[in-house]
């Protein structure tokens, strides 16, 4: 029977993952206590790890809870999410198993075509013009639809519809079922890894998203958390700079820009740091799916 | 599925697949044949509604500067506005085009790209005005045509505006608003050099610990006054913590000088300034008196006289409000001209605070600051930064290249401009909201004043604001706006006070304010090439002897050409 020995290398291991850990670790800690932390102190340089209980505040995280913008870019941000992840997974797992068919006629030029376009694409110009055309300003659809599939997800899918065995399918075709079927009976219970490792890609991308609603999206009413959030750290400088208006109205907070930025931060952050732990086991063993024989 | 029938449908994705390729081809006619048939049809109705009493009847969309979007179910002054232009005879619909202001230029170009721009929007740079103007982006007319359609606008500009202060700067608004003999815009008219005025500033609690009276009135008492910043403890913490100055304050040596190089600027106005010295044109980054500011410079820096951040810190702003010197505030540097007054006012004399005051007063919460006069050089010189002509910055309104071929809808939009002028009521609804809900009252009946009752934000989602772009920008052409918002207003009116005083108003000239041809061809490179040859002398990596090589350096990668050009421009209006 092997001993378990505690080597040097074990030590050297720990210290370098507790260091890289601290790195990481540490930048939260300092943002978690600025959040916390009145203007006088937000605004002192040097790191802010342990905050003083005298100078919590939580005027920060009030103003950005009491922007009335703030649930409606959640509730936008969910819609997109959700709705986008969805129909985004759909349309990728139907073309990676239609690609990952060895009798699908021409497949091996359809997939440089594909491929292709993750080298080189119309641009933002003519991005901008075809969503304009399609009527699709100021809607939720130019948000999913034109990045509907993601040509680097539809190959990594592929690779992993490529792996599973062909005799479930041979069996199930035997017994009469339809390609439908077999696809969302058989092949999409067998690749849940590489659906949830996708999706959270897809998720995560979505969530963090804002450039596109920034260019799509003209109503208030449909923008997203991250814009909302964005407008509110920059609202904070912003309202400030009209010196030409006369008196100016200023709110007695004592929130700071730098407090603001970093409750902003935690709130845009923190849904996706609590689900992450329950798809972490599919991350886990997803990473690598790709580098499957295709 | 039989195989022949797997083919089939096979065949036929494909088929859809390249078509849908060929799809976006047609369109683009079509629009074009919408767009003409549209203003065909608006100056079919043009010619026809003088009987009808109506002028001009459609959509114009203005992308002006806003704080955030339009609330439209809460849009309370389009409808008004609309009406109050009814009575004119313009039947229009206002619609407010929301470009988020951060990243206005990048939105805008996409949008200019795709054949998408508005009526109506901003160049935010005299630079990205002329570029808009040779890629043939914005409309372009004659100054009859304005002088035409802008009867009120014209004569408010060339009588130099309110009460004719701004009569010495007329000739300089038109040099904005044309290029090559064409009108581009309508001049932006501001109060040149009391846009957003610098001032000097030292920390009071300094002063008094150590004893001094006496504010610095030439640069030997300001040299002086940072060595004891420097050396004699001034927070009495027991530490050598403190600095005299940093970025900012460096500015002021060189104008202590003469030397109006806009080194070290990192905003936006970071550009290359040239002045008259006896007719002939000098570029500011070249002059020779900067020798002589920075040999000076280089000894306080050696002296640790000068915060060593100072390279590193965006002009003392470490993040967050542009105007916040994080080190002034922060106790690390007793002097800073970094902000303008109206961002350390008080509001014992305004009524609020300033955005910078009031951020120094949550720090240092028994401790003020100082107002401080500019130093002065040997030869009387003062000043910090460069005044300029205030209708240089972009927030006036350019127009759709579009509107050279609908005449008739740009003449509209001028003459809506002009009503905005001489409607006060409807100027005033525009431009500040309602009375009692936007806005209200101050001051006194003879110098009345106006309060936003909101911040910006709101303001702009209720519509207030949201159609700038034709009711004159943020320095309108209405004169009884202008009194209200500008010249009455009490932080103003302290911002005038505080520049009365002599050493006070500490800012220079440029003497040529255009920007010409070949700036934007050079301007990055030299820039860079002056800030790294200024630090290094200053940190005394080279000698203050290597300016002389600096400046043959200089001319040769373009500034001799930038200085032709600026003298060739110069001479044309002698």
């Amino acid at each position: 029977m092997l001993k378990n020995k505690f080597t040097i290398f074990d030590v050297i291991c720990y210290v370098f993952l507790g260091l890289l850990s601290l790195t990481i670790l540490l930048p939260f800690i300092h943002l978690l206590t600025l959040s916390f932390s009145p203007s006088y102190v937000a605004t002192t340089p040097g790191l802010h790890l342990i905050p003083n209980p005298a100078d919590i505040t939580f005027d920060n995280y009030a103003k950005v809870f009491t922007s009335k913008f703030i649930w409606i870019g959640y509730k936008n941000t969910l819609i997109r999410t959700v709705f986008g992840t969805a129909i985004q997974l759909l349309f990728t797992a139907f073309g990676a198993y239609v690609l990952s068919k060895k009798f699908f006629p021409h497949r091996t030029f359809w997939t440089f075509i594909i491929v292709f376009t993750m080298f080189f694409g119309g641009g933002l110009i003519p991005t901008y013009i075809l969503v304009k055309q399609l009527d699709l300003i100021n809607r939720y659809a130019a948000l999913i639809l034109p990045n509907l599939i993601s040509a680097f997800n539809l190959v990594i899918m592929r690779n992993f519809f490529s792996s599973l065995p062909e005799d479930y399918e041979e069996s199930c075709m035997i017994d009469g079922a339809g390609r439908f079927t077999i696809f969302f009976k058989i092949i999409v219970p067998l690749s849940t890894p590489i659906i949830a490792t996708v999706g959270l890609w897809l998720v995560v991308g979505h969530w963090n998203a804002w450039f596109d609603v920034l260019l799509y999206i003209q109503n208030d009413i449909k923008f997203t958390l991250q814009i909302v959030l964005r407008r509110i750290i920059l609202s904070g400088t912003q309202q400030l700079i009209d010196m030409t208006t006369a008196g100016t109205f200023y709110e007695e907070t004592n929130s700071s820009v730098e407090g603001l930025k970093a409750a902003s931060i935690y709130v845009a952050t923190i849904p996706i740091l609590c689900s992450y732990p329950f798809v972490q086991r599919f991350f886990v063993k997803g990473i690598m799916i790709g580098s499957l024989k295709g | 599925m039989t195989k022949r029938l797997a083919k089939s449908i096979s065949l036929f994705l494909a088929l859809f697949m390249v078509l849908s390729l060929l799809a976006g081809c047609g369109a683009s006619k079509k629009t074009e044949v919408e767009t003409t048939t549209k203003a065909e049809a608006t100056t079919t109705a043009a010619v026809t509604t003088e009987e009808d009493k109506i002028k001009w009847s459609g959509k114009i969309t203005v992308a002006p500067y806003m704080f955030g979007p339009l609330d439209e179910g809460n849009n309370v002054i389009k409808p008004l506005l609309q009406e109050g232009l009814l009575k004119y005879g313009y039947d229009v619909d206002l619609v407010n085009v929301y470009i988020e202001n951060s990243d206005y230029e990048n939105l805008l170009n996409v949008r200019i790209a795709a054949n998408d721009a508005p009526d109506v929007f901003e160049p935010k740079s005299t630079s990205t005005m002329r570029k808009y103007y040779d890629q043939g982006s914005i409309a372009s007319w004659d100054k009859a045509f304005y002088e035409k359609n802008c009867p009120t606008i014209n004569a408010f500009i060339n009588n130099g505006c309110v009460d004719g202060r701004l009569k010495n700067y007329v000739d300089m608004f038109w040099d904005f608003a044309l290029i090559d003999g064409k009108m581009v815009t309508i001049p932006k008219v501001a109060e040149a050099g009391t846009m957003l005025p610098k001032v000097m500033l030292l920390r009071g609690d300094w002063l008094k610990n150590l004893g001094v009276t006496d504010l610095p009135y030439t640069l030997d008492d300001f040299i002086t006054l940072m060595y004891k910043f420097r050396n004699d403890d001034p927070d009495k913490n027991g530490k050598k913590d403190t600095y005299g100055f940093s970025t900012s304050a460096i500015r002021a040596i060189f104008g202590a000088f003469y030397g109006y190089t806009s080194f070290p600027d990192p905003k936006a106005e970071n550009s290359i300034y040239f002045y008259d010295l006896d007719g002939k044109i000098v570029c500011g980054d070249v002059m020779a008196t900067n020798k002589e500011a920075l040999a000076i410079l280089q000894k306080c820096y050696k002296d640790g006289i000068i915060d060593p951040e100072f390279v590193a810190q965006l002009g003392e702003n470490t993040g967050g409000y542009w105007a916040l010197s994080q080190p002034f505030i922060n106790g690390r540097i007793g002097a800073s001209c970094h902000a303008g007054i109206d961002h350390y006012r008080l509001p014992e004399v305004t009524g609020v605070d300033g955005p910078c005051a009031k951020e120094y007063f949550a720090v240092n919460k028994n401790y003020d600051f100082v107002y401080a006069p500019w130093p002065k050089g040997p030869k009387g010189n003062y000043g910090g930064w460069s005044l300029g002509p205030a209708c240089g910055i972009g927030e006036n309104a350019v127009y759709n290249a579009a509107l050279n071929k609908d005449t008739d809808k740009l003449a509209a939009i001028l003459n809506i401009m002009d009503i905005f002028a001489k409607d006060d009521e409807l100027a005033l609804l525009g431009a500040s909201g309602i009375k009692g809900t936007h806005f209200d009252y101050t001051g006194t009946s003879d110098k009345p004043g106006i309060k936003a009752l909101m911040d910006n934000e709101k303001l702009n989602a209720a519509g207030v604001a949201a159609y700038r772009g034709i009711i004159g920008g943020p320095s309108p052409y209405n004169d009884n706006l202008i009194r209200l918002t500008y010249y009455n207003s009490p932080s103003i009116a302290n911002m005038f006070k505080i520049q009365a005083q002599e050493g006070y108003k500490g800012g220079y000239n440029r003497d040529v304010y255009d920007t010409t041809a070949s700036v934007s061809t050079y301007k990055q490179e030299l820039i860079a090439y002056r800030d790294e040859t200024f630090i290094k002398i200053i940190k005394g990596e080279l000698s203050v002897d290597a300016y002389d090589a600096y400046v043959t350096e200089y001319l040769k990668r373009g500034g001799k050409i930038l200085t032709d050009e600026a003298q060739a421009w110069f001479d044309e209006r002698k």
